[in-house]
């Protein structure tokens, strides 16, 4: 309780009730790419530097950024948390499950290469992927809408 | 001493077995003392696209269990001096030898040639962990289709964790018409998803299936294309800058591949 008082003070940005507990969380840091068949799972936050290959998957209690690209499975907010996120550079998953609620991305087709950093993320109950956009007044807008949680 | 590859790609019947008789042949039609080993055990196929099925005596499991000398079980081709088959056993099956063994064959093996090539069987399970057991460097065959993809990364997975750190990729089979249409993943498509050196593509050919059937391997006819495109990957093996056969337009990745693979 000590923690979420520190941080409601000493913050002037957006902040809601619980966000302090999940900032708590361990965040483990894996450098190098999961290729099919790997699994990496973490009781906190995962980042990974590194591609995720299809046929490979993370899963995470808490948030999972992907600094390479992403076309395994991922799963955040493991034990339930349905205020986690997913990110990645490259945004083609197989499939991706936010707490209990899974989804898969449309079908339509996506270039191999690219960057084109996307985030799933639980709004109003659905699942939702947002696109990482240019210009500073859509990317606060951007920022308000996945730490909504 | 010898250089002690193993041929592998997870999905069957996309090559292996095709590539390691053609590789091992186009290299001892090069001068080389080349053996190519079966360790398909229990489907053994390495013998009939050598052509050499019914001279089979002993096999590989006679060998390691010690019952026979290697230089009883090693069959020469009939084609060229420094040409050797050791051919996997066909009533045994894979659980016959283990990886202990194979280290040991390919011990004895790289002494006596130049280059040694294992056929591994497909999967990722005895079979698989036998052939890589005493093999040096990694040859990953694949076709330019999904499901050989997702086996080809499961199998680079497993060469990486088990010290293989440069495997080499070739792509088997491709149909340049049906990639300029989009109806079949490309070179570069395959490397974005598979991250390995690319060491050689080979056409769709149907000269493979007739030299398959006659135990000629194709590396030996001039006429056919997939012959070329391993005669090449042959000479690659030995450090030669050979440029890929022109089978799609460049783009930039492929032009930068070429860069990295040929012009160094």
């Amino acid at each position: 309780m000590k923690v979420a008082k520190i941080q409601t003070e000493d913050r002037q940005g957006k902040n809601s009730k619980g966000k302090a507990e999940r900032e708590a969380l361990h965040t483990k840091l894996f450098k190098g790419t999961l290729r099919s068949g790997q699994y990496l799972g973490s009781p906190g936050n995962l980042v990974i530097i590194g591609d995720v290959h299809q046929g490979a998957e993370v899963v995470a209690y808490g948030d999972i950024l992907v600094l390479g690209t992403l076309r395994g499975t991922a799963h955040a907010g493991a034990e339930g948390d349905e205020k986690t996120l997913i990110w990645a550079l490259q945004f083609q998953p197989t499939q991706v499950r936010i707490a209990d609620h899974i989804t898969r991305p449309p079908d339509e087709e996506k270039k191999p290469g690219g960057i084109n950093p996307e985030v799933a993320f639980i709004k109003d109950g659905l699942v939702t992927i947002k696109a990482y956009p240019e210009g500073m007044l859509e990317r606060r807008k951007f920022f308000e809408q996945i730490m909504e949680g | 001493m010898g250089e002690v590859f193993v041929v592998t790609s997870g999905k069957g019947g996309v090559g292996k077995t095709t590539t390691t008789a053609n590789l091992g042949t186009g290299l001892a039609a090069l001068g080389y003392k080349v053996v190519v080993v079966d360790t398909d055990i229990g489907l053994r196929k390495l013998d009939l696209v050598m052509g050499l099925g019914n001279r089979i005596v002993y096999d590989i499991v006679d060998v390691t269990s010690g019952r026979h000398p290697l230089k009883k079980a090693l069959i020469k081709d009939k084609r060229f001096e420094g040409l050797y088959l050791l051919p996997a056993a066909q009533t045994k099956d894979k659980t016959s030898v283990n990886a202990g063994q194979m280290k040991k064959l390919c011990e004895e093996l790289k002494k006596q040639f130049d280059y040694v090539f294992i056929d591994c069987p497909a999967g990722i399970e005895q079979g698989f962990k036998n052939a890589i057991a005493g093999a040096e460097q990694a040859i990953v065959v694949t076709n330019p289709e999904v499901s050989a993809v997702r086996d080809a990364d499961r199998i680079i997975g497993l060469l990486e964790s088990n010290g293989f750190s440069k495997p080499r990729l070739i792509i088997n089979r491709i149909r340049p018409q049906m990639v300029k249409q989009g109806e079949m993943l490309g070179i570069e498509d395959l490397l974005e998803l598979l991250g390995i050196e690319l060491l050689g593509i080979i056409p769709e050919d149907d000269n493979i299936l007739i030299s398959t059937n006659k135990g000629d391997p194709a590396v030996l006819d001039m006429q056919s294309r997939a012959g070329q495109a391993y005669r090449n990957i042959a000479r690659r093996l030995l450090g030669e800058a050979v440029p890929f056969l022109a089978m799609e337009k460049p783009r930039g990745l492929l032009g930068r591949v070429k860069r990295l693979m040929g012009f160094k």
